[in-house]
C-alpha cells in the first residue's frame, strides 16, 4: 500500500517542508510590511520575482556562468540590491499612501507590480530562464529507503536560518523591541519618539531582501518567467491571512502547513491537491478569522 | 521682447499651413493607391511559462506571410498577419477572435497554443461561421466531438502523437505505466491516448498511478515523490515549457531516470528541450512532426528558405516554426484553390486539400478537418553537431495514415458524422 510506505512519507513531509521553505521566506516580509506598516504589499511577489531573474542574470555572468561558483555570489548580493529596491518603492510608491485606505494601498501596489512586470520583459523577455544549481548541492542524499535532493535540505536549512535569524532581532534587539511596538500601537510608538517613518522603510527593505532570497533559490530550482509573482503572492496571502496579519510566528505555522497540506494531498488525492490549500483557508476563516496568532478585532 | 500682433499673426499662418501641407503629403499616396489587404488574426500566447514555443510559432506565421506577401499575396491581395497574445486564457482568446474579426476586420483566425483555448474559439468560430485553422491545440476532442465545418487543424492531435511516441518503444517491452500531466484537457488526453497506443503493441500494459499538476506548477518534488512510491517503469506524460524544466531540473538529483523511462511526445520539441541545454537525460522518448534535422532534399529546401529569410546563415526553423508556417501556408493555399475569399467555398476547397511541405505531402482529411501527417519517433541523445540541446535519435518514420485513425476509429471515438 504505497500511502503506508515510511520512506515515502518522509520523503513527501521533507518535499513540503521545502515548500514552506519557500513560502515562509517571502510571506514573512508580506506579513511583517503589513504588520508595521498597515500596507498589504500585493508588489510583494513582483520583488521575488526580480530577487529570482536578478539572480539569474548575476548566476549567469560572474565567473564564468560557473553557478558552483555564482550561485553564492548571488545569494549574498540578492539580498543587498532587492533591500536597495524595497527601499526606492517604500519611498515613491507606498509612503505617499500611508494611513489611507486600502483600496488606494492596493491601486499603488498594483502600478508597482504593472511597472516591474514591464521591466521584467524589457530585462528579461517574455520567456522562462532556467539555471543549473551549484555543484556543492546539486547531489543527494540518502533518507531510509530513498534520497532527497541536497539542495531542498538546503532551502529548509536557509529558511530555518531566517528563522533563527528573525527571533533573534525581534526578541534579542532593541530594534527588535521598537518593530513589536510599532506593530503592536503605531501611534504610541511615534508619541513615544521613535522615527516611524524610517522604520517603515527599514521594515521595506527587510522584506524586499527575504522576497529576494527567496527568488534565488526559486530560479534554482523552479526557473523564473515574468509570470511568477502571481503564482506565489496568492500563496503567501494564504499564508498570512491564516497565520494572522502581521503575525511572524503565524506565517511560520501556516506555511507548514500549507506546504505540508500540497505535499500530502498529492498523494491522497492528485486532483485536488489545491483545493486542499484553499480548503484550509476556508476552514481557519470560518472558526478563526483573524488567523492562528492574529489579533482579533 | 515683444512680439507685434503681425508676427504673431504670421507665426500662427506658418503653422496653419506647415500642418496642412504635412497633412497633405501624408494622405497622398495613400490615397492615390490603395492596397487592398487580406487581414489574418492570429492568436497566440507568447509570454510566460509558454513563451519559447508561442515565440516560435509567431515567427514562423510571419516567415510565411512574408513568404507569400514576395509572390504578389494570395489572389492578388497583400497579408497582413495581426497577432493578439492569448496569454493562455481561453475566455480571452474567444474575445480577440471577436475583435480581431469584427473590429479589426480579419476574415479568418489562425492560431491558438493551448487545446482550451482552442476549444473556446472553435466554439466561437462556429457560432460566428468564421473559418478557424488551429496551430497547436493538440486534444483529439476538437476534430472528434467537438468537430464543426470552420474548424480545421494543422497540428497532428494526441493521437498521432501517442502512436508515434509508442511506436518508438515497442521492443522496450514495459508494463507498468504512471501518468504525469498539466492538469487540463490536452494533458489528460495525451496520456488516455498513449495508452491506447501502447496496448496495440502491450496488451497488458497497466497504469499504476497518476498525478495532475496545475499549468504553471514549477514545485515538482511532492510529485517526484510519489511516482518513486510506485513501481512505474515508464512515466507517461505531455509536460512543457517552464514546467518540464523545473520537473527534469528537480528529478535529476533522485536519479528518477536511471530506472524510469520518461514517454513524452515533445522530448523532441526543440524549444520545449533548449532550455536544460544537455541536462536533458538521455534515454527518453518522444516524437515529433518536424525536426530540423530530419534528412530529405524537402527539409533541406525549406531550411535554405528560411536562413535566407532570416538573414543567419546557421540559424535553423524548429517545429513550432514548422506549424505557425503551414497552418498559414495551408490556408492561403485554400484560398488560392477556391479563387474566392468567401468563406463557405475557402472550406469546401480545404477539405481534401494535398500539399507539399518540408516533411513531404500532407492532406487535410475532409471528413474531421484533421491533417494527415507523418510523425517521427526516437530517443533523445546528446549530439556533438547539436550542442545546445538533446536531440532524437533511432528515428523511426511513421506514415499519416499509419499515425491517424480510420473514419471508423473516429466514429468509434465518439466524432458526430458528417
Amino acid at each position: 500500500m504505497e500511502f503506508l510506505d515510511a520512506s515515502m512519507l518522509v520523503n513527501q513531509f521533507l518535499s513540503g517542508l521545502t515548500r514552506a521553505g519557500v513560502l515562509f521566506l517571502v510571506a514573512s516580509g508580506l506579513t511583517l510590511i503589513f504588520g508595521v506598516a498597515n500596507v498589504i504589499n500585493f508588489a510583494h511577489g513582483s520583488l521575488y520575482m526580480l530577487g529570482a531573474f536578478i539572480g539569474y542574470s548575476i548566476m549567469s555572468f560572474f565567473f564564468g556562468g560557473n553557478v558552483s561558483q555564482s550561485f553564492w555570489l548571488a545569494l549574498f548580493l540578492i539580498p543587498l540590491i532587492l533591500a536597495a529596491i524595497g527601499f526606492i518603492c517604500e519611498r515613491i510608491v507606498f509612503r505617499p499612501v500611508y494611513g489611507r485606505e486600502h483600496v488606494i494601498q492596493l491601486l499603488a501596489a498594483f502600478a508597482l507590480i504593472l511597472i516591474i512586470f514591464d521591466i521584467a520583459h524589457l530585462g528579461w523577455g517574455r520567456t522562462f530562464v532556467s539555471i543549473g544549481r551549484p555543484s556543492q548541492l546539486a547531489g543527494s542524499v540518502p533518507i531510509l529507503d530513498t534520497v532527497f535532493p541536497t539542495f531542498n535540505i538546503f532551502i529548509i536549512a536557509l529558511a530555518l536560518a531566517v528563522v533563527a535569524m528573525l527571533w533573534f532581532i525581534f526578541y534579542r534587539t532593541k530594534l527588535g523591541a521598537i518593530i513589536r511596538a510599532a506593530t503592536s500601537d503605531r501611534e504610541m510608538a511615534n508619541a513615544l519618539g521613535v522615527n516611524v517613518p524610517w522604520l517603515f522603510a527599514l521594515v521595506f527593505m527587510l522584506g524586499s531582501a527575504l522576497a529576494g532570497l527567496g527568488g534565488v533559490v526559486a530560479v534554482c530550482s523552479t526557473g523564473a518567467h515574468a509570470g511568477m509573482w502571481a503564482d506565489i503572492i496568492v500563496q503567501c496571502f494564504i499564508v498570512v491571512v491564516i497565520g494572522g496579519m502581521g503575525s511572524l510566528p503565524g506565517a511560520l505555522l501556516a506555511a507548514f502547513i500549507i506546504g505540508e497540506v500540497h505535499a500530502f494531498g498529492i498523494i491522497v488525492l492528485p486532483d485536488f491537491a489545491i483545493a486542499f490549500i484553499f480548503a484550509v483557508m476556508v476552514i481557519v476563516m470560518i472558526f478563526r478569522p483573524w488567523g492562528f496568532f492574529g489579533e482579533r478585532v | 521682447m515683444k512680439i507685434g500682433r503681425k508676427t504673431k499673426g504670421l507665426f500662427f499662418g506658418l503653422i496653419v499651413v506647415l500642418v496642412l501641407g504635412l497633412m497633405l503629403v501624408g494622405c497622398g499616396p495613400k490615397a492615390a493607391a490603395p492596397e487592398e489587404t487580406l487581414k489574418v488574426g492570429f492568436i497566440m500566447w507568447n509570454s510566460g511559462t509558454g513563451a519559447l514555443i508561442g515565440q516560435s510559432a509567431v515567427d514562423g506565421a510571419r516567415w510565411v506571410v512574408d513568404e507569400w506577401n514576395a509572390k504578389g499575396g494570395v489572389l492578388g491581395k497583400r497579408i497582413e498577419l495581426i497577432h493578439r497574445d492569448s496569454e493562455a486564457k481561453p475566455e480571452q482568446a474567444a474575445r480577440q477572435a471577436m475583435e480581431l474579426h469584427y473590429d479589426l476586420g480579419c476574415e479568418f483566425i489562425t492560431g491558438t497554443y493551448l487545446s482550451s483555448e482552442s476549444m473556446s474559439v472553435s466554439d466561437w468560430a462556429k457560432e460566428h461561421k468564421v473559418m478557424f485553422v488551429d496551430c497547436i491545440g493538440a486534444s483529439r476532442i476538437l476534430t472528434d466531438e467537438m468537430w464543426n465545418r470552420y474548424f480545421f487543424r494543422t497540428t497532428v492531435n494526441t493521437v498521432g502523437r501517442a502512436r508515434g511516441t509508442a511506436a518508438g518503444m515497442t521492443e522496450l517491452g514495459l508494463k507498468k505505466y504512471f501518468f504525469f500531466s498539466p492538469d487540463y484537457e490536452w494533458g489528460r488526453r495525451q496520456c488516455a491516448d498513449f495508452m491506447v497506443a501502447i496496448k496495440e503493441y502491450i496488451p497488458d500494459a497497466e497504469v499504476v498511478g497518476e498525478a495532475w499538476a496545475p499549468l504553471g506548477e514549477t514545485e515538482m518534488t511532492p510529485y517526484i515523490t510519489k511516482i518513486l512510491a510506485t513501481d512505474a517503469q515508464c512515466i507517461v506524460s505531455a509536460h512543457y515549457g517552464a514546467d518540464i524544466a523545473a520537473f527534469i531540473r528537480q528529478s535529476l538529483p533522485y536519479g528518477l531516470f536511471d530506472n524510469i523511462i520518461y514517454a513524452n511526445p515533445l522530448c523532441g520539441d526543440v524549444p520545449n528541450v533548449s532550455p536544460l541545454g544537455w541536462d536533458f537525460p538521455e534515454g527518453q522518448y518522444g516524437a515529433m512532426w518536424y525536426l530540423p534535422y530530419w534528412e530529405s532534399p524537402e527539409n533541406d529546401a525549406w531550411i535554405a528558405a528560411y536562413r535566407a529569410w532570416c538573414g543567419k546563415p546557421d540559424a535553423f526553423p524548429d517545429n513550432r516554426m514548422y506549424e505557425g508556417y503551414i497552418v498559414h501556408d495551408f490556408l492561403f493555399r485554400a484560398i488560392e484553390k477556391a479563387g474566392s475569399f468567401d468563406t463557405e467555398k475557402v472550406i469546401d476547397a480545404a477539405e481534401g486539400l494535398k500539399w507539399e511541405t518540408a516533411m513531404g505531402t500532407v492532406e487535410m482529411r475532409a471528413y474531421d478537418h484533421q491533417i494527415i501527417a507523418p510523425m517521427i519517433s526516437g530517443k533523445t541523445v546528446k549530439d556533438p553537431d547539436w550542442p545546445d540541446f538533446v536531440i532524437l535519435d533511432d528515428l523511426k518514420y511513421i506514415s499519416g495514415p499509419d499515425a491517424a485513425r480510420t473514419i471508423d476509429e473516429l466514429i468509434a471515438d465518439g466524432h458526430p458524422g458528417r
